[in-house]
């Protein structure tokens, strides 16, 4: 077992904490990859079946005693970032992935005095406002995804040239979340160069191109 | 990918659970004795293993059913889910050190020098060590038939 990339190796890469041999042992090596998209794929259960809420509430109640007994003298607020930790990582499990890419999709619902960050489980038909923030001037593309169907073109239109960005930008078009049962999953991918259709949806499955971000969120429903 | 680890480890959802929270109140209280030599990754896998191994140790004995073939698979290179939990069946017996180095290289699919890192034991220790264990479970399977 020593030719082949570790668990913990395939962890890291996930979270975007590898080293450069990784990816070039993942794009040669059909067995590390499909072991890739089971330890994706366990995650990925993990994070539908979790109750990030009741876990971290669970997770502060068992360290109470040890804070009161000064035994560690943990500090509340290391606490409360293991509490956030849990919840970010059920808002946004894939968005961890790529190091570094500075939140490139950003979701929002329409709210009394605009637009609000989405928060939680989704209803089917809310009506969700995107916002694009790229690393630099280039080139982005949209995908979504009902429950566990593959990603399809969101914008622009898949024989259509990427949409060019010269800076943050919000969607001039409203998302609605279909009743499909499952999860809702958006992708988004910016690249410096242009890239096209199919380019982008064999990075979303396997790894980004050098110029390009990815991120992919799920969205859970109620 | 703690409670994907700690369910492999203990075998059920509850205890997983219960130890993902333990791992993080750890994990929290003992962040002053991580220096930085490794990834934290590597570190939190650790804290996982030996809460996940104490946990096993604490349990009542009982008889366990052993699959030699799968054994015997994972012993000589597979890499197989299935057959990597096998190996978790023929740990009980061994020592702690060598329980957490087997579920490293057997379990995680660790080489040599991954297992020492995270351990902190020279390569060749760790060489030396699984070597053991292989011999002991090769017995311990050749009685079991």
């Amino acid at each position: 077992m020593t030719e082949h990339l570790s668990d913990l190796q395939l962890d890291a890469h996930r979270l975007g904490q590898a080293d450069q041999v990784v990816p070039l042992h993942l794009e040669a090596c059909t067995e590390c990859r499909e072991r890739q998209a089971f330890l994706e794929a366990e995650a990925q259960q993990f994070a539908q079946d979790f109750d990030p809420a009741r876990l971290a509430a669970a997770t502060l109640s068992k360290a109470a005693p040890t804070l009161r007994a000064g035994r560690f003298r943990i500090p509340a607020v290391l606490l409360a970032a293991a509490a956030a930790l849990l919840l970010f990582l059920r808002l946004d499990p894939e968005g961890l992935r790529k190091k570094g890419d500075d939140r490139l999709l950003r979701i929002h619902q329409r709210g009394p005095g605009g637009p609000v960050a989405l928060e939680g489980p989704i209803s089917a038909g809310t009506k969700l406002l995107l916002e694009l923030h790229p690393k630099g001037p280039g080139w982005v593309r949209l995908f979504s995804a009902s429950g566990e169907g593959n990603f399809v073109a969101l914008y622009p239109e898949p024989t259509g040239p990427a949409w060019r960005l010269e800076g943050p930008t919000w969607l001039d078009r409203e998302v609605v979340v279909d009743d499909a049962p499952g999860p809702e999953r958006l992708a988004a991918i910016w690249c410096e160069g242009e890239f096209g259709q199919v380019e982008a949806l064999t990075m979303l499955r396997t790894q980004a191109r050098a110029d390009c971000v990815s991120m992919k969120v799920v969205l859970e429903k109620r | 990918m703690v409670h994907r680890r700690a369910r492999r480890i203990l075998g059920n959802h509850e205890e997983a659970e219960d130890a993902l929270q333990e791992v993080f109140v750890r994990a929290i209280g003992s962040a002053k004795e991580f220096r930085g030599e490794g990834p934290a990754l590597a570190w939190i896998y650790r804290i996982t293993t030996n809460l996940c191994l104490n946990r096993l140790r604490q349990r009542a004995t009982h008889p366990v059913v052993v699959d030699p073939e799968a054994v015997d698979r994972l012993l000589a290179g597979g890499r197989k889910e299935e057959d990597r939990q096998a190996i978790l069946q023929i740990l009980a017996r061994q020592d702690p050190l060598t329980q957490e180095l087997a579920l490293y290289h057997y379990v995680d699919g660790m080489n040599m020098e991954e297992v020492a890192q995270v351990v902190g034991y020279s390569r060749k220790t760790v060489g030396k060590k699984l070597a053991e264990f292989r011999d002991e479970a090769r017995r311990m399977l050749g009685d079991a038939r």
